[in-house]
């Protein structure tokens, strides 16, 4: 009886930037519990875990969802 | 023992400085820049403004994580299932993806469509150059 191989665990995190209410947390969602909700509720930061299988491999990946990035310019010109 | 306390001094000012910067250039939290292997850098088609902020996150981005050059990243343009209120094209897309060096992939979490792609463009990005997931059948050896 040949060895059985068990397939490949690989750790991975993720992270999704962008400016505020572009769907980050909806794409996270979508991905990771298959849902989608169209109210609004912006995140302050929420990590998600979820084993992704793709091309035999399997990725124990944590997903984390920011908040967004909505103050860039300002402190960009506060900074000057 | 004075270059210590000098040294030590000049650690805090470096330490702090650093932090202060971070904290108030690009607000990305030490969740997200600790042992984070790849980005999703994400606008909605149906906001101008979110894509025009990308470049600067994307900066801020490679800033926070000490200016390294290869940082693994996919552009992903949001809602394209807002037909009706689209204001950055396809096109623009892929324009800003390209100059960035990344990836570009547009999705609609509403819909389901290309939201597993996101993730898995990501990862492909990550392993490009261990080899994990190469598409060959060969297993990956440059040699044989």
């Amino acid at each position: 009886m040949p060895p059985r191989q068990d397939p490949q665990l690989v750790n991975r995190k993720l992270a999704l930037l962008g400016f505020a209410a572009v769907g980050k947390s909806s794409l996270t969602n979508a991905f990771v519990n298959g849902t989608f909700n169209e109210a609004y509720d912006p995140t302050i930061e929420n990590t998600h875990h979820k084993i992704i299988r793709f091309r035999k491999v399997h990725f124990a990946t944590d997903i984390v969802d920011t908040a967004g990035m909505v103050s860039c310019n300002v402190c960009r010109h506060s900074r000057k | 023992m004075y270059a210590g306390i000098l040294a030590s001094k000049c650690f805090v000012f470096v330490t702090t400085f650093a932090f202060l910067q971070k904290d108030d250039y690009s607000r990305l939290s030490r969740n997200a820049s600790v042992g984070v292997h790849g980005y999703v850098l994400v606008y909605s088609v149906a906001s101008r403004q979110s894509f025009e902020r990308i470049p600067n996150i994307n900066e801020a981005l490679l800033n926070a994580l000490g200016d390294a050059p290869d940082v693994p990243r996919v552009l992903v343009g949001s809602m394209k299932d807002l037909g009706d209120q689209r204001q950055v094209s396809s096109a623009e897309g892929s324009e800003l993806a390209a100059s960035l060096g990344v990836p570009y992939i547009e999705c609609s979490s509403k819909r389901n469509e290309n939201v597993a792609e996101v993730f898995h463009t990501l990862l492909k990005e990550i392993e490009k150059d261990d080899g994990l997931l190469s598409e060959g059948e060969s297993g990956g050896c440059a040699i044989c």
